[in-house]
């Protein structure tokens, strides 16, 4: 017997019914009775095969769109095999190439004299207010987004031959440029370290996100791969792979891992708030941690209550107005303490 | 699809346009299933999606260009996640590159026997045989562009897929109906 799932002329009809399909098949069952219970069955499996949806962030295609077309234009514009630099000195006259050799010398020279950082600097650290997030580059080129009551600590300057090395409080987005790049042949000081109170995460070149908050430490891969060590040296190292989300709590025995939307964790870099989990007491907890601000609700079961999607951050009013729109409440403000007031319902 | 491709040839830049926030959205859907890299990802898109303008007095030569094109950008991703797999620190055995059965809606509603029963059926299937389902029905693709899609022959593709689909069907062991209402979209 001829099984209908695998027939291409079937599930096209199944897929895209037309007028001449549905006669076909309408007159076939006519002709095979006995077959019509298979039929069915077969039809209503593969409308029912379903995959999730995995969208873009708004806007990214059109973002993209106009990078490639600028792309395209500077292609089109300049079809020059050698860049134009290296070209000119090579069409050069020799007291020109003497010259050009001079200066780059001149200009090496100048680097290790003047820009070079010396060998014995003192600890460097770089933190962020309530409120405030900061963008940093690092002199590998690695870049770190600092959010909000955060910092990053670089105890000593770093060098080629050991790895890089830097102690984190709060929260920060990491993009890890790899130092080697010849992927083959790794070496000890090519690896990339964070520390944070309890655990280290090692990295060649990557892109992750790391939240310690009470007493917590959340690490999101968005990119690479990552290992994870831990202060407790009864506990495993951890490898990530993107979209794994490692979330450590010394006080709880079990280390969670499991998988995440990347997009999530990192949303606060672009001034917006996205939780997995849109509870009121996990937006107030963000809340308290970046805005340095004490929240209380005179409704316990307010906390309870989920606001989805993402939130703007670009101040701590925007939140609040979403927070007292959504919630119907009046947010009263002493200082820095915030008292949550539910509105008397109107009769 | 066809009148775009063929404009686009003849160096139409607004078809192009309209054909990359189209292909965008279907390769970043197609391509998150074997990775959560969005970085990466964005990457392999650009390149590919440039060549499609670059290259486009090519267009006309190629027999389906829309499945060629799904051939190029899963050829570049899957060039990349294995140069990815090579900078990782710690010393692991490679790994596959995986379809993962995650992917498949499955009601939430139903009992754990059942989702479990069928989340076992769909991690019985290969992951290329995931692959080929999501691509016939997903894509609406034909059993030909499969093929060209996966870089295999169209009578290999038909093998993967009825095997795929029966497999399911056996592995279930459950009345279809039951598979079916198990199987169900829901909102993400």
């Amino acid at each position: 017997m001829q099984d209908f799932l695998c027939d291409e002329a079937f599930q096209n009809w199944v897929l895209h019914p037309d007028a001449a399909s549905d006669a076909y098949w309408e007159q076939w069952m006519e002709q095979h009775p006995q077959q019509r219970p298979a039929i069915f069955q077969a039809k209503a499996f593969l409308r029912e095969l379903r995959f999730v949806h995995h969208l873009p962030e708004e806007g990214t295609e059109e973002q993209s769109l106009k990078q490639v077309l600028l792309r395209i234009e500077e292609i089109e514009r300049a079809p020059v095999t050698r860049p134009a630099l290296i070209r000119r000195i090579f069409n050069m006259s020799l007291s020109g190439k003497i010259a050009a050799a001079c200066l780059f010398v001149l200009l090496l020279a100048g680097y290790f004299l003047f820009i070079h950082p010396s060998r014995n600097e003192k600890p460097q650290q770089f933190a962020t207010s309530f409120g405030k997030q900061q963008q940093l580059t690092l002199s590998d080129g690695s870049s770190v987004v600092l959010n909000a009551n955060s910092s990053v600590t670089l105890k000593k300057p770093w060098s080629d031959n050991v790895p890089r090395e830097l102690w984190l409080t709060g929260e920060a987005f990491f993009k890890v440029v790899h130092r080697n790049a010849d992927s083959t042949q790794i070496r000890e000081a090519d690896r990339f370290l964070v520390h944070t109170d309890d655990l280290t995460v090692e990295v060649l070149g990557t892109a992750f996100n790391i939240r310690n908050r009470r007493g917590k430490t959340e690490v999101m891969l968005q990119q690479g791969k990552i290992s994870v060590r831990f202060n407790d040296s009864s506990k495993a190292p951890v490898v990530l792979r993107p979209g794994d989300l490692l979330v450590y709590d010394p006080a709880e025995k079990e280390i969670l891992q499991r998988t995440a939307s990347p997009e999530k964790y990192v949303a606060w870099k672009e001034k917006k708030l996205l939780l997995e989990d849109p509870s009121v007491a996990a937006i107030i907890a963000y809340l308290e941690d970046n805005y340095g601000v004490t929240i209380r609700l005179d409704d316990p079961q307010l906390a309870t209550r989920k606001i989805e999607g993402p939130i703007l951050l670009d101040n701590l009013e925007d939140p609040l107005f979403i927070l007292s729109t959504v919630l119907n409440i009046d947010i009263q403000r002493n200082d820095s303490l915030l008292i949550f007031k539910t509105k008397p319902t109107k009769h | 699809m066809e009148a775009l491709w063929t404009n686009i040839s003849t160096g139409e830049i607004s078809a192009y346009e309209q054909l990359y926030i189209s292909l965008y959205k279907r390769f970043f859907n197609y391509g998150r299933k074997f990775t959560a890299d969005i970085p990466m990802l964005e990457d392999v898109l650009q390149e590919v999606l440039l060549t499609v303008w670059m290259q486009r007095e090519r267009i006309p030569a190629l027999q389906n260009p829309h499945a060629y094109y799904f051939a190029s950008f899963r050829n570049a991703l899957f060039a990349r996640l294995k140069q990815a797999q090579n900078m990782m620190p710690v010393a692991s055995v490679s790994e596959e590159i995986d379809f993962s059965a995650d992917h498949f809606i499955i009601n939430k509603e139903w009992n754990q026997e059942m989702q479990q029963n069928l989340l076992r059926a769909l991690n019985s299937l290969t992951p290329r045989q995931r692959e080929a389902i999501y691509l016939r029905f997903y894509e609406g693709f034909s059993y030909a562009e499969v093929a060209v899609a996966l870089g295999i022959t169209e009578k290999a593709t038909y093998k993967i897929m009825a095997r795929a689909l029966l497999q399911l069907r056996s592995t279930m062991n459950l009345p279809i109906l039951t598979v079916l209402l198990l199987l169900r979209q829901l909102p993400v």
